[in-house]
C-alpha cells in the first residue's frame, strides 16, 4: 500500500536528517572538553550547525525528489478510486461517488423543474406542477401536497393535490393530512409515524396566510439520510416561494382586470357625457349665430348672444381638454401632421378669449409653417394663454413670441404674474394638480390644462418647458417641428 | 328653365334640435335636405331613394352610427360624412376610414360642415381612389391615404391625399396653384401659397426617389403643378 511506505520513507528521512547532525554535536562537545581546549566552543558551535544545514539540504533535495513522486502517485489514485488496488477503500469510495451523483442529479432535477414551474398559471394549476416536479426530483410518484391554510380559497382551495396531469378540484383534507400536518411540527422535513404508517412530511409554511405540507409514504424505508432531508428542506422551501409568487402575481393580475375593466366603464363613461355636452353645444353656438346674423335683433341682445357664443366656446374647450387628458391616459391620441401657419392661430386663440389684456406677438426669423394639427395646437396655446391671464395681475401684458430653429420652431407665452416656487414648477403639468395659489388667484381651474396641453405637443413630437420665478412670471416654451415656408423652386 | 338640381343630403342624429339647425343652413347652402333620428328611420328613406351624401352621428341610441354606416356600404358606395364628438385619433374612430370618407368633431361650426359636404362631394365625382405612377413603381391609395414605392411605404396626411386625388383628376394637367388652394384646403384653414409650397415639399419626400429632381409631382413655375406618371430621365432611358 503506497500509503504505509510514504509514512515510513517520511520516518527514515526525518531520522537520516536529524541524526548525524546531533551525533556530530555530541562528537565535537567532547572532544572540545576533552582534546581540543585552545579551540573557542562558539566556532565548534558554528561549524556543527553550517554542518548540519548542509545535511539538511542535501538530504532535502534527494527526499524532495522521491516523496513528490509519491504525492503525485497517490493524488491520481485519488482522483482514480477505481483503479485502487484495495478492494475495501475502492467499493467505499464508488458508494460516496455515487451518492454524490445522486445528489447533483437531484440538484440539477430540482432547479430544471423550478424554473419550469409556470408560477403565471393559476396557483391551483401551479400546486400541480409542483407536485409532479417533486415526484420527479425525489423519484417517487407517491408524493401529494395539501393545502391547509390559504387566504385565499377563490385562488387556492384548501384540500389535497396530486399532480399536474390531474385537473380534478382538490380532494378534501382528511385526518391522514390532519395527523402530518401536526407531525410536521417544527422541523423544515422528517420521517413521523403514525396510525397510517411512516411518511415522509415537508413543511411548506410561508406565513399564517399560506400553509401546506408535502408528504410520500415511507412505510420499510430507512430513516431519510442528511443528504435527503437537505434536499427535501430545498424542494419545501423553492415550493413555497413559488406557490406564493403564483398567488401574488394572480392577486394582481385580477387587480389588473379590475383595473381594465374599470377604465373602460370610465372611458366609456366620458365619451358618453362628452356626446351629450357637445351635442347641445354645437345647437347653442349655431343658433347664437344664427340670432346674431338677424338684423332684426336688437344691439344688446346681440352682446347677449356674443356672451353665450363666448361661453359656450369655453365649455367646448373644458369638454375637449377632458376627452384630451382620457386619450392621453388611453395612449390613443394620435394627432395630424399637416403644415399650418402659427401667426395666425395665435391671434385667433387670443381674440377667442376676449381677455381684457395688452397683447403683444413678435415673430423672429425666416417664415416657418409648423407641422403638426392646427386643432391640437389652438388647444394647447388656449390653455396656455388663458393660464396667462388667469394668475398675472389685471392690466399686466401677455407676450407671445414665435423663433424658428434648425427644423424646428419655438412659441413663447409669458406672462408678468406671481410666478411658481420650483416645487411648483415640478408638478406644474401634473395631471390634476392645482398650486395652492392657482386655486385662490382661479377657483375654476381644473389642473388638466397643462396636462393635456403637454400631452398634446409631445404627441406632435414637440415638447413643452416651464421657467418662472416667484414675483416676475412665467413663460412656457413650446417647440414643434416645422418647415420653411418659401417655395423651392 | 329647369331649377339646378340640388343634391340630397341625408342628417342622421337623435338630437332633434340640432337636426333642425343643421337642415335650415344646409338646406340654406343650396342642399336638398332629408333627415333622420335614428338609424332604422334612415335605412327606411334609403329604400325609397339614394342621397348624393349622407352624415352620421356616431352615438345614437339602438342602432349607433358604425353600424349605420356599415349597413348602408353594403347596399351602395355613399359617401358618408360622420359626426362624432370624439376625435379621430380615438381607435375606434380610425376603424371608420372603411366606411367614413371624412369626420366632424362635435361641436362645430355648421358651415364646417358645409364646407367639408361640398369637398366630398367634389372628391366623390373625382373618381378612382387609386393612383398608379410610372407603370406602377409608386402606387397611391388614397381610401387608405397608403404610398407605396420602391424605396417603402408611407402614410400621407389627409391634406397631402386630396392634393394628390385633385392634381391625379386633372392627370397630366397643369392645376393653377388658387385652384388647389381652394379645393384642398376649406376656408377656415387660412391656407396661403406657403401650404401648397410647404405640402407639395412634404409629398415629394414620400413619392419621388430625389425629391430635388421630381420625376411625378412637377413645378410649373408662376401656374401650379402637375402630375404626371414619371418623366424619363437620364439615368432611365
Amino acid at each position: 500500500m503506497p500509503g504505509t511506505g510514504l509514512w515510513l520513507r517520511v520516518f527514515v528521512g526525518f531520522l537520516l536528517a536529524t541524526l548525524p547532525p546531533i551525533l556530530l554535536l555530541v562528537g565535537a562537545l567532547l572532544l572540545a572538553e576533552s582534546l581540543l581546549e585552545p579551540v573557542d566552543p562558539n566556532l565548534v558551535a558554528v561549524m556543527v550547525v553550517v554542518g548540519a544545514i548542509a545535511w539538511a539540504a542535501i538530504l532535502g533535495v534527494v527526499y524532495a525528489r522521491t516523496l513528490a513522486e509519491d504525492i503525485r502517485s497517490f493524488l491520481s489514485l485519488a482522483e482514480r478510486g477505481e483503479q485502487v488496488d484495495d478492494p475495501e477503500f475502492g467499493q467505499a469510495y464508488q458508494q460516496v461517488a455515487s451518492a454524490l451523483d445522486e445528489r447533483n442529479q437531484q440538484v440539477t432535477t430540482l432547479a430544471r423543474e423550478a424554473s419550469a414551474v409556470p408560477i403565471d398559471d393559476e396557483p391551483r394549476r401551479v400546486v400541480g406542477a409542483l407536485v409532479s416536479a417533486v415526484r420527479s426530483v425525489m423519484r417517487d410518484p407517491t408524493w401529494r401536497c395539501a393545502v391547509l391554510a390559504s387566504d385565499s380559497q377563490n385562488l387556492l382551495p384548501h384540500g389535497v393535490y396530486v399532480g399536474l396531469e390531474d385537473d380534478a378540484a382538490p380532494a378534501d383534507i382528511g385526518d391522514l393530512e390532519q395527523w402530518a400536518a401536526v407531525s410536521a411540527g417544527t422541523t423544515p422535513a422528517g420521517r413521523a409515524e403514525g396510525p397510517w404508517g411512516a411518511f415522509a412530511i415537508v413543511d411548506v409554511s410561508v406565513s399564517d396566510r399560506l400553509r401546506a405540507i408535502l408528504y410520500a409514504p415511507w412505510e420499510g424505508r430507512a430513516e431519510p439520510a442528511r443528504a435527503e432531508i437537505a434536499i427535501l428542506t430545498l424542494v419545501g422551501q423553492h415550493f413555497g416561494t413559488a406557490l406564493e409568487h403564483s398567488l401574488l402575481y394572480a392577486r394582481v393580475r385580477s387587480q389588473a382586470d379590475e383595473l381594465n375593466r374599470l377604465a373602460a366603464v370610465q372611458a366609456d363613461f366620458l365619451r358618453g357625457v362628452t356626446h351629450d355636452l357637445q351635442t347641445p353645444l354645437t345647437s347653442i353656438g349655431a343658433l347664437a349665430t344664427e340670432l346674431r346674423a338677424n338684423r332684426g335683433v336688437p344691439e344688446t341682445a346681440r352682446a347677449d348672444l356674443e356672451t353665450i357664443t363666448h361661453q359656450a366656446e369655453r365649455l367646448r374647450r373644458m369638454v375637449s381638454q377632458l376627452l384630451v387628458a382620457s386619450r392621453l391616459e388611453a395612449g390613443v391620441l394620435t394627432p395630424r401632421a399637416e403644415v399650418f401657419a402659427v401667426t395666425p392661430l395665435i391671434e385667433r386663440t387670443w381674440t377667442a378669449l376676449r381677455a381684457d389684456r395688452p397683447f403683444e406677438l413678435t415673430v423672429e426669423g425666416a417664415p416657418h409653417l409648423a407641422v403638426g394639427d392646427p386643432d391640437r395646437l389652438e388647444q394647447v396655446l388656449w390653455a396656455l394663454l388663458d393660464n396667462a391671464v388667469k394668475y398675472s395681475p389685471a392690466g399686466s401684458p401677455i407676450e407671445v413670441s414665435v423663433a424658428p430653429d434648425d427644423g424646428e420652431m419655438t412659441i413663447d407665452v409669458s406672462d408678468r404674474g406671481t410666478g411658481m416656487d420650483d416645487a411648483t414648477m415640478a408638478q406644474a403639468f401634473d395631471q390634476f394638480f392645482r398650486a395652492a395659489q392657482a386655486r385662490t388667484l382661479a377657483p375654476d381651474g381644473s389642473g388638466i390644462g397643462l396636462y393635456a396641453a403637454r400631452g398634446l405637443v409631445e404627441a406632435m413630437g414637440g415638447s413643452v418647458v416651464i421657467a418662472s420665478a416667484l414675483g416676475t412670471g412665467t413663460s412656457v416654451s413650446v417647440r414643434l417641428p416645422a418647415e420653411p415656408s418659401g417655395a423651392d423652386d | 328653365m329647369l331649377p339646378p338640381v340640388r343634391p340630397a343630403v341625408l342628417l342622421v342624429d337623435d338630437d332633434r334640435t340640432l337636426l333642425a339647425v343643421l337642415s335650415r343652413r344646409v338646406s340654406r347652402a343650396g342642399f336638398d335636405v332629408r333627415t333622420a333620428t335614428t338609424g332604422s328611420a334612415a335605412l327606411k328613406q334609403l329604400e325609397a331613394s339614394w342621397p348624393a351624401l349622407l352624415v352620421v352621428d356616431l352615438m345614437m341610441p339602438g342602432m349607433d352610427g358604425f353600424e349605420l354606416c356599415r349597413r348602408v356600404k353594403q347596399i351602395a358606395d355613399l359617401p358618408i360624412i360622420v359626426l362624432s364628438a370624439v376625435d379621430a385619433s380615438e381607435s375606434k374612430v380610425s376603424a371608420l376610414e372603411l366606411y367614413a370618407e371624412d369626420y366632424v368633431t362635435k361641436p362645430f361650426d355648421p358651415d364646417e360642415l358645409i364646407a367639408r359636404i361640398q369637398r366630398v362631394l367634389r372628391r366623390a365625382s373625382a373618381g378612382n381612389p387609386q393612383i398608379s405612377l410610372d407603370q406602377g413603381d409608386v402606387e397611391v391609395d388614397l381610401t387608405t391615404r397608403q404610398v407605396r414605392t420602391p424605396n417603402g411605404s408611407h402614410q400621407l396626411t389627409p391634406t397631402e391625399a386630396r392634393l394628390l386625388q385633385v392634381l391625379a383628376s386633372s392627370a397630366d394637367r397643369v392645376v393653377p396653384t388658387d385652384e388647389l388652394l381652394d379645393r384642398v384646403w376649406t376656408d377656415s384653414d387660412g391656407a396661403d401659397p406657403s401650404y401648397l409650397w410647404v405640402t407639395v415639399r412634404r409629398l415629394r419626400r414620400k413619392l419621388e426617389a430625389d425629391p430635388d429632381k421630381p420625376r411625378y409631382l412637377l413645378t410649373e413655375r408662376g401656374i401650379g403643378y402637375r402630375l404626371t406618371s414619371g418623366t424619363p430621365t437620364a439615368h432611365r432611358s
